[in-house]
């Protein structure tokens, strides 16, 4: 066999090879869902709230005056 | 995930429904937005359709349910509580949204013959392209379509519930469910 055809061969082979498993992983990632609400639950559960969103309320939070205390809280101490 | 405060035992729901159990100082704040932030986000997100607008909103709806704490009497759970402050939110800022008027959403009638495509399950690529496909979709649908289908796929919330919260009763919640759900079905599938 000339190193040209076993090249090809090679090549081929590889080729095949790599075609299985790209259908391998479609296959995996592939997902059916039963229902629009577990599709919805499942979308749900990839989404990350932006830990800067977090720091805004804290932030929001601490200027915020302090609710004023009821006549019977400063009467009582309670 | 950062907190708004340092804790570290989880707020049970049961437990933060009454008034005398949840004082609203900052670390229970922090665990209550703990809890409740990323379905929060989420409808945010979803009723939305943009990043950056559900993070102003899940800031402004925190800070309204801070401000707004002596108002919450226990009669509903926290989370309902919280999300009929984000609902009311969300329809404002869709309100006063220059781009309504661009946005034509799909009427019933337009699918009734495509009944039969949405009886197949929904399959997809479990990539983040199936998040896009699923906002290409809620965008398409009506806008109580689209937060009865967010309300119904959290799994704390009733139907009767999501009635009050959408101020109608649960049988006509079931029922617009059951079309949301067959509408959704069928523009999903030509988002392929």
């Amino acid at each position: 066999m000339s190193s040209s055809s076993r090249k090809f061969q090679q090549r081929t082979q590889q080729e095949s090879a790599q075609e299985q498993q790209t259908t391998s992983e479609q296959q995996h990632t592939a997902r059916e869902f039963g229902s629009v609400e577990e599709m919805l639950q499942h979308d749900s559960t990839h989404v990350v709230v932006p830990p800067h969103v977090a720091a805004r309320i804290r932030e929001s939070v601490a200027r915020e005056p302090r609710p004023a205390r009821g006549w019977w809280q400063r009467l009582f101490g309670r | 995930m950062a907190s708004v405060a340092c804790i570290d035992t989880p707020v049970d729901t049961q437990e933060t429904t009454r008034e005398s159990v949840v004082d609203w100082s900052s670390p229970e704040f922090g665990a209550i937005y703990e809890q409740h932030s990323k379905p929060i986000f989420y409808l945010a997100l979803r009723m939305l359709s943009e990043p950056a607008k559900a993070e102003d909103a899940t800031h402004d709806i925190f800070l309204k349910a801070f401000r707004n704490m002596r108002q919450f009497r226990g009669e509903s759970a926290l989370r309902t509580w919280l999300y009929r402050i984000a609902i009311n939110h969300c329809r404002n800022v869709l309100q006063t949204w220059h781009h309504r008027t661009m946005v034509t959403n799909v009427d019933d009638s337009v699918w009734e013959h495509s009944a039969a495509k949405s009886e197949t399950p929904l399959r997809a690529l479990e990539t983040a392209e199936l998040g896009e496909r699923i906002q290409k979709t809620l965008d398409q649908l009506s806008e109580e379509y689209r937060l009865l289908l967010l309300l119904v796929a959290d799994q704390e919330l009733s139907y009767e519930e999501i009635g009050e919260l959408t101020s109608q009763s649960a049988d006509a919640v079931r029922g617009k469910l059951h079309r949301a759900r067959k509408l959704f079905a069928v523009i999903f599938k030509q988002t392929e």
